[in-house]
């Protein structure tokens, strides 16, 4: 309802509501009281049954495990000789039954339920006319000593609806747990259970089989049946025998197997010793390649001793596994074999390195580096010279290797604009300390102006003045003299990135983010 | 009134008054603006709950067409500032000037600037740089201008309604945060329907002109704004309007996922006290004398996108800032809704 059919229906409250004997606001509060009661009774009967729903899909599982626990009791009984039938499968089933809603019915009873509050149970029956707070806000209104006008009139609204709102009963609309395919799952379970319960009870009790009975018999009194009843009650040895033939094939492939892994690692080995080569060789010297090329012959005694170990590790498991086909030991490797081999193990790369070690070490591969040996050379021929142009001069003089030019002392001003590049800041000519050093005090020496460039124009004087704006008028310009666009307009799009150059963007700049800052 | 001996019929009246000079507000403003009702209603409500709009919308929308209609709507003095890269703080306040006497000495006069007015429009404010941005914002908060020593009281009603492109486009500054704030609704202005494009052909393309007429004035605004004061807040809605705030900052109570994430600053207390003005308003125009929290619900995104200030990860997301609201409003459990035991109870159907 408006305010404006509020007005026009006055209801006479105004500002006797709290001293008026039967006001409505006293209607009003018995109304909430009333609407309230009966809400929170609603709602706590609700969430009483949802409660109790909520633990018999809990205790659901009792359904199919009481058969369960029988099947297990009948077969129990029946290992002992016993009679398997119990009670009825379909006895237990029903139990099962029971046993659920007495388990859901027990723990809902153990849960208490919260109170239903005043304001949540008006707030409620709010929602479900639409009255949007009404009734909730003039509830707490209608506590307050000095109401507001608007608190009044508030009130006063809630007062003419609460009538309806009382006669109102709350609909709930409970929430369907999901519990449907669970149920029929478990009762699914449930009578598949009673079902081979009813099987199970049907068989026949061990202690009245017929040949079982006999053949224990037999085998107590050790009779001439001994061997017979023995047969019987072994399990047969055929099953053994029949795996046999299958197994045969593997010894096969597993050799080959074997060999093709050893192929796999020779080659990473002998990628890796390659590469260490390629390293050590790289900085060889001429000289050095020359006198190694004779050792790059498969006489390294390392690789020789690995591959006299591998070649005895073979025949052991060559025993490990008896069936393979043992080579023979005159017949050469396999050519594949052989090529690998020679690269990786046998020490080719490393014995190129130089001549006097055999083997590569990363030592061998510092002392072949050719620029640091030229290096050293030409050193060794600088202070040779040195100590010759000293010996020349008449003695021996101190090292002259650290020399430097002496400082400038030119005082001339610079080169143009650019600054002197002698410029050292030691009394030189350094623009830095130029007029604090000693050419400073020198009268006569021209001190150069640091302030680049003209000088100012000295101060202005800047006016203001009030002038009103004076309209001015300009020919108009006519559209058609405007030069129509050549081309459509692109598309103005924000440039976005694609998808991928975006997450790899924000990748990098997260990764950078987490990234710890020293 | 309700002032002295407060009686619901005075406050009644007033809201019936109140609810009258919005209809002929809006129906004026409507005659030039077509469509954007949403956007109407909300600038209007600001005015009505004493608050400054932003306005943000791509060029061509009418943005600042509705403003200087709802200027011409309601007899305010109006003043309209275009917001230029170039401008200085003191183009928007004013500065002392020298000026010559009549006896041939200088005296210097303090000039007011745009900004003392009642209707402000700050066309394209985001088109000036940050510094003369910042020259709002005293006025903004606390209705006065300080020059030097001299401080100027703007006068009531005093409101600003700022226009601006979106931050994406060229030569834009973003608004500082400082005044972001300050700002009760931040209004997203979108395209017209398809409908509505032909009726604003019609109003601009042929030669009728729509004539408004003022419709209120300063005094009615003034009444105006103190009715929406009066709107009695109960508790339960105030404490939603507190929780909607702490849910927008990042590791609070009631932060959700999503905030937590994405979020590096959440809304202020100006933002609740927002909400409230805001509500208060639209319970006003329902015809209530009390807010409820729906109302709370209604003007959340226009009070607290422009106050949720997104980190890293939620721009690189793509996340907006309406987003983030609409997963508050979602997640924030409303007062007086029944829950934990019962939660699985839910109302049905109204009858």
């Amino acid at each position: 309802m408006s305010p404006d059919s509020r007005s026009k229906a006055p209801r006479g409250l105004g500002g006797d509501l709290s001293t008026s004997s039967t006001s409505p606001r006293d209607r009003l509060r018995a109304d909430l009281d009333q609407i309230s009661s009966g809400a929170a009774h609603t709602l706590e009967d609700a969430a009483r049954r949802v409660g109790l729903r909520r633990e018999l899909v809990r205790a659901l599982p009792w359904l199919a495990l009481v058969p369960l626990l029988h099947i297990g009791l009948q077969l129990l009984r029946w290992m002992t000789g016993g009679e398997p039938r119990l009670m009825s499968p379909w006895a237990a089933l029903a139990l099962g039954a029971v046993v659920t809603a007495l388990w859901a019915w027990l723990t809902a009873g153990e849960r208490p339920t919260a109170a239903v509050g005043r304001r949540v149970a008006i707030g409620a029956v709010d929602r479900q006319l639409g009255l949007e707070e009404r009734l909730v806000a003039a509830d707490e209104f209608l506590g307050r000593r000095a109401p507001t006008g608007f608190e009044r009139a508030a009130i006063e609204d809630a007062a003419d609806r609460s009538s309806a709102a009382r006669d109102t009963q709350l609909a709930l609309a409970e929430s369907s747990l999901t519990w449907r395919g669970r149920a029929g799952l478990v009762c699914a379970a449930g009578l598949t259970l009673t079902l081979i319960s009813l099987w199970v009870a049907r068989l026949t009790p061990r202690a009245a089989r017929p040949g079982g009975a006999t053949a224990d018999a037999l085998v107590a009194a050790g009779g001439p049946l001994d061997e017979v009843a023995r047969a019987a009650h072994e399990t047969p040895p055929e099953a053994p025998l029949e795996k046999t033939p299958v197994a045969t094939p593997e010894p096969r492939e597993r050799p080959r197997a074997a060999e093709a892994r050893r192929a796999e690692s020779a080659a990473d080995l002998s990628d890796s010793i390659k590469e260490s080569a390629g390293k050590t060789g790289a900085g060889r010297s001429s000289g050095a390649q020359s006198s190694s090329a004779a050792s790059d012959s498969e006489s390294a005694p390392s690789s020789k001793g690995q591959e006299s170990e591998s070649a005895q590790e073979q025949p052991k498991s060559a025993a490990k596994t008896p069936r393979r086909p043992k080579p023979p030991k005159d017949a050469p490797p396999p050519p594949e074999e052989r090529d690998e081999e020679s690269g990786a193990t046998a020490g080719k790369g490393s014995s190129k390195g130089s001549n006097q070690n055999p083997t590569a070490s990363d030592w061998q591969s510092k002392d072949q580096v050719t620029d640091i040996d030229e290096q050293d050379v030409e050193a060794d021929e600088e202070v040779d010279d040195d100590e010759e142009e000293q010996e020349n001069r008449g003695g021996v003089q101190p090292s002259l290797r650290d020399r430097r030019p002496p400082v400038s002392r030119d005082l001339q001003i610079g080169f143009g604009n650019r600054p002197n590049p002698d410029a050292n800041g030691r009394g030189g000519p350094s623009e830095q300390k130029k007029s604090r050093g000693v050419a400073s005090l020198v009268l006569g020496v021209p001190v150069p102006d640091r302030v680049k460039g003209r000088p100012g124009p000295g101060p202005t004087k800047v006016t203001q003045e009030r002038i009103e704006p004076e309209a001015e008028e300009a020919a108009p310009r006519p559209a058609a003299t405007g030069a129509t666009r050549a081309r459509p307009v692109e598309g103005l799009g924000a440039p976005d990135l694609d998808p991928g150059l975006r997450a790899l963007v924000r990748d990098y700049f997260l990764g950078r983010r987490n990234r710890p800052r020293s | 009134m309700s002032s002295s001996h407060p009686s619901a019929d005075a406050a009644r009246a007033e809201a019936q008054q109140f609810q009258k000079q919005f209809e002929a507000i809006r129906a004026e403003v409507a005659k030039m603006m077509v469509g954007q009702a949403d956007v109407i209603e909300g600038v209007l409500t600001a005015l009505c709950a004493g608050g400054h709009v932003l306005l943000e919308g791509v060029p061509g929308l009418g943005k600042t067409m509705l403003v200087s209609s709802l200027g011409r709507a309601v007899d305010l003095s109006f003043s309209r500032i275009q917001f230029t890269p170039d401008m200085m703080p003191a183009d928007v306040r004013g500065t002392s000037v020298l000026v010559e006497t009549e006896g041939g000495g200088h005296q210097l006069t303090f000039e007011e600037g745009p900004i003392v007015a009642n209707l402000v429009l700050a066309d394209e404010i985001n088109r000036a740089t940050p510094k003369t941005q910042s020259a709002l914002l005293e006025a903004m908060q606390e209705r006065q201008v300080t020059v030097g020593r001299k401080t100027i009281k703007l006068s009531e009603p005093f409101c600003v309604m700022a226009t601006q492109n979106p931050v994406e486009q060229e030569g834009t500054y973003p608004l500082p945060e400082a005044q972001l704030d300050r700002f009760l609704f931040k209004l997203v202005v979108g395209y017209p329907a398809e409908h509505e494009y032909k009726t604003i052909l019609n109003r601009t393309v042929g030669s009728e002109e729509v004539e408004l007429r003022p419709v209120s004035n300063a005094e009615q605004l003034i009444a105006m704004r103190r009715t929406v004061r009066a709107v009695p807040v109960p508790e339960h809605a105030e404490s939603y309007a507190v929780r909607l705030v702490m849910a927008t900052q990042p590791k609070s109570t009631y932060a959700p996922t999503l905030v937590n994430r994405f979020v590096s600053l959440g809304a202020s207390p100006r933002g609740a006290q927002s909400l409230l003005l805001g509500a208060k308003v639209r319970a006003l125009l329902a015809g209530r004398f009390s807010v409820s929290t729906q109302d709370i619900r209604a003007v959340a995104k226009p009070v607290l996108r422009h106050r949720v200030l997104l980190g890293f990860e939620g721009l690189s997301e793509g996340v907006t800032a309406d987003q983030i609201v609409d997963e508050v409003l979602a997640k924030l459990a409303v007062p007086n809704e029944r829950s934990g035991a019962t939660g699985d109870v839910a109302l049905g159907a109204a009858h």
